[in-house]
């Protein structure tokens, strides 16, 4: 049978960036959250909701890195150069974040000095990511598909800035939702709240890219502003207003579940909305997935490795939030 | 400066940094699985107290090496996009399966291995922390694997648009030099936390502090050190022997030999001059060269003139960073036999001077860890893949100020972060001692006896309702 190994390792990458994006997102968004939540009690049980499981979080960006590396070297090797500088300040940032969870259990009179690295960490990664997702929409321009003549500011523009700002408030909202499950009392109170805020904020920032993307160049125009298009993809800005509205009522009426269900539909439709804008391209608009993959016996190689460990790792980590489920309401020490 | 030297400064920064990390994790967490076994079928809580205070240096580093690793392999595309669209289908696939099968393995137990203490049962924490230990052997497995392959490239070809494409995976993952050089580091990891442990058991045996656990790992660690060492001197002249098969530059460059000659001389110390292509301070053993390389004391050794200048590492870097880890390694060998004799004498536990001895020697580990790699990394210049790709050419055309911005920071974070603070905690973790915890520890023990006496109906418990005297089964 002729499977698509190209489009099925696509589908990988997707899988992979979408679990990162939700799973790390509240990690992260937690870091941005800090500001906001003064009492040192407070933020040690922030903190202890999401020490088991980070490292598998951040887990799924090594995954995705690899498999692009991997399966894609070609559009690897032509977009990273060209994200260089947001690709570092996210590596550093996220080095100050790591680094927190270990070193504020350890430090006493510096606890402060780890807060603080694990909130601008946090909120510099985040922010890094947007970018990255924004300069990765606007596409890569007429760039010749090799690692040569890179053009270094293609990633400073309005829009990635719109993005990365958007990325932020997204991280924030699955933080909240998360918190709102993990925690109880005044500080579950506090991520109903802010989870409100944070909803909304999403919403106008979605709405500004949805807004703005058809409007970023000819190739986005045609994808989404054509007539006998339009219908179809007018189920989608559909969808996710109704999930919206849906996050905002059940972080209104104090559901725990809901509201992380809800947010992460609306992942999903942002996803989906990005997909149509690039696909077939992986490097838009430059070079189609198809043109970036590896031989197809490397594909294959990696794919019966991804076939047979995907789902025993799958269980790992649903095993690792099962035995680290429930409510947090002492912080954790070794 | 171009950027393709930044970059390679700043990939030699990053690494260095981050190989630190890994290997004491993989030793350490080795040395757990032994100390929590032991607990488990001793229930003695002194090996708890060891395990507990161990996994605390064991969560410190191993979150260093998580940080710093994701730096590394980003890296490839930012700095080294060629590098990635040449060997991308080999190399990348090999790091998929790294994540697939050791990354996903450590990280989805890690949690239940570092807070799960009291959540679930103790023969799945134990399961978890062996977990652990195999995700990261086997993530060394798979660098390694990666890495030799770029020294002893194998079962590739060149498709038409001049990329290296696989031409039999098991061929790539097993090349020939994959087996010898895993080995190598794994001994090496497992040395490195074993003199680490020894030295911080010194420590406290100097200081008269939390002399019960520190006896027990430093009773231990000299074994273990007297068992690994010369096992180790055997696999790194295995290496030398394959390295010297397949990369017969290399080794002169290590070997300091300029000329081709039969019955080369061991050179112990030299400074190599490049202008003069010769030695300068010669000091040397006749012939032994040829004989530890092939085991023939009058074999032929190619020389390093036998290239042009453009095909040769630089001679003084690779000649003395070997010489530093062969050095290490004696004095680490050693260490571990006259503690050995020492302990023979029953003296080992007392003696002020041995204690200072260890803890002078604790860091050698690392050190022989550091300048081993740098003498085979900076060895296997000018290729990135040895013999087909040439590092300069494979670089990415990034821009000098942008590598130079991003090296700057990353000294100043790593200097920070990993200099400063991680020894800051490192060292306030140790000062800090296991004892202290005692009063956790017999909280965890209560625990345990109240799990395993509780869980009646669990098949795995062979201990079933009985006194906690009773030896259980550990499977």
């Amino acid at each position: 049978m002729a499977i698509d190994l190209a489009l099925a390792w696509i589908g990988i990458i997707g899988f992979a960036v979408i679990m990162y994006v939700i799973l790390d997102g509240f990690d992260l968004g937690i870091g941005i959250l800090f500001p906001f939540f003064p009492t040192k009690h407070h933020r040690s049980l922030m903190l202890s909701t999401v020490i088991p499981v980070w490292d598998g979080n951040q887990t799924w960006l090594v995954f995705g890195g690899a498999c692009m590396y991997g399966a894609f070297p070609k559009a690897f090797a032509s977009t990273m150069p060209v994200i260089y500088f947001p690709m570092i300040m996210m590596l550093i940032a996220l080095v100050f974040r790591g680094v927190a969870f270990e070193f504020r259990m350890k430090a006493t009179r510096t606890m402060y000095l780890w807060d603080i690295s694990f909130c601008l960490g946090s909120s510099l990664a985040a922010f890094s990511q947007g970018v990255i997702l924004g300069t990765y929409v606007q596409g890569f321009g007429p760039v010749a598909p090799s690692y040569a003549s890179v053009p270094h500011y293609q990633w400073l523009t309005a829009f990635s800035f719109m993005t990365g700002l958007g990325t932020m408030c997204g991280y924030v909202l699955l933080a909240c939702c998360w918190l709102v499950i993990k925690t109880t009392g005044p500080l579950q109170k506090k991520a109903f709240l802010y989870g409100k805020y944070a909803c909304i904020a999403v919403a106008a920032f979605m709405l500004a890219f949805s807004i703005w993307t058809p409007f970023l160049g000819e190739v986005h125009f045609d994808r989404w502003l054509r007539l006998e298009k339009i219908i179809y993809l007018a189920v989608l800005p559909l969808v996710t207003g109704i999930l919206f509205c849906v996050n905002y009522a059940s972080l209104h009426y104090r559901k725990e579940f809901l509201p992380m269900l809800s947010a992460i539909g609306i992942f999903l439709c942002g996803a989906v909305g990005i997909v149509i804008s690039i696909y077939p391209y992986i490097v838009p608009h430059s070079m189609t997935i198809h043109q970036a993959a590896s031989p197809q016996h490397a594909l294959q190689f990696m794919f019966v490795g991804a076939c047979i460990s995907m789902p025993v790792l799958l269980f790992f980590t649903a095993n690792s939030y099962y035995v680290f489920r429930g409510k947090v309401t002492k912080p954790v020490h070794y | 400066m171009d950027s393709t030297l930044l970059s390679r400064i700043q990939f030699g920064f990053t690494m260095t940094a981050h190989i630190i990390y890994p290997s004491i994790s993989i030793g350490v967490v080795t040395f757990l699985v032994i100390f929590e076994g032991l607990y488990l079928y001793t229930r003695d809580k002194i090996y708890l107290s060891i395990c507990k205070f161990w996994t605390k240096i064991f969560a410190l580093t191993f979150g260093m090496g998580v940080v710093s690793g994701i730096v590394m392999e980003f890296q490839f595309g930012t700095n080294w996009g060629g590098f990635s669209e040449k060997v991308g289908s080999i190399l990348g696939a090999l790091f998929t399966y790294e994540v697939l099968t050791a990354f996903f393995i450590e990280s989805g137990f890690l949690g239940i291995m570092l807070f799960g203490w009291r959540r679930v049962h103790p023969y799945l924490h134990y399961c978890s922390t062996c977990m652990v230990a195999f995700g990261t052997t086997l993530s060394a497995f798979w660098v390694l694997s990666a890495n030799s392959w770029m020294q002893t490239p194998y079962a590739y070809r060149w498709d038409g648009a001049g990329n290296l494409v696989a031409d039999g995976w098991w061929d790539i993952i097993f090349n020939p030099s994959t087996i010898a050089r895993f080995t190598h580091m794994l001994l090496s990891c497992y040395i490195t936390a074993t003199f680490l442990i020894l030295g911080i058991s010194c420590y406290y045996l100097f200081f008269n502090q939390h002399t019960k656990t520190a006896k027990i790992c430093a009773n231990f660690c000299i074994i273990a050190g007297c068992v690994l060492m010369p096992t180790q001197l055997m696999m790194g002249h295995h290496v030398g022997v394959v390295i010297h098969e397949y990369q017969p530059i290399k080794i002169a460059a290590m070997e300091g030999i300029w000329e081709t000659q039969r019955g080369a001389p061991t050179i112990l110390f030299a400074i190599p001059n490049q202008k003069t292509e010769s030695n300068d301070y010669v000091l040397e053993i006749p012939k032994l060269a040829s004989y530890l390389n092939t085991g023939d004391w009058n074999a032929k050794m190619v020389g390093m003139k036998s290239v042009p200048k453009e095909d040769r590492p630089n001679a003084f870097i690779v000649f003395w960073t070997f010489r530093l880890m062969v050095g290490a390694g004696l004095g680490m060998l050693f260490v571990a036999y006259l503690g050995l004799v020492l302990k023979l004498m029953n003296r080992h536990l007392t003696s002020k001077i041995y204690q200072v001895l260890c803890m002078l020697a604790s860091p050698l580990g690392l050190l022989a860890i550091e300048t081993g790699w740098m003498s085979a990394e900076i060895g296997r210049q000018p290729w990135a893949v040895y013999g087909l790709l040439r590092t300069s050419d494979v670089a990415s055309q990034v821009s000098v100020s942008q590598v130079m911005t991003s090296l700057i920071c990353l000294i100043i974070v790593y200097g920070l972060i990993f200099g400063y603070f991680f020894t800051k905690y490192l060292l306030k973790v140790i000062h800090k001692g296991p004892d202290r915890d005692m009063d956790i520890v017999e909280h965890e023990a209560l625990a345990f006896n109240y799990m395993s006496t509780f869980k009646e109906d669990d098949p795995l418990d062979t201990s079933k309702g009985k006194s906690n005297k009773r030896k259980p089964k550990v499977d």
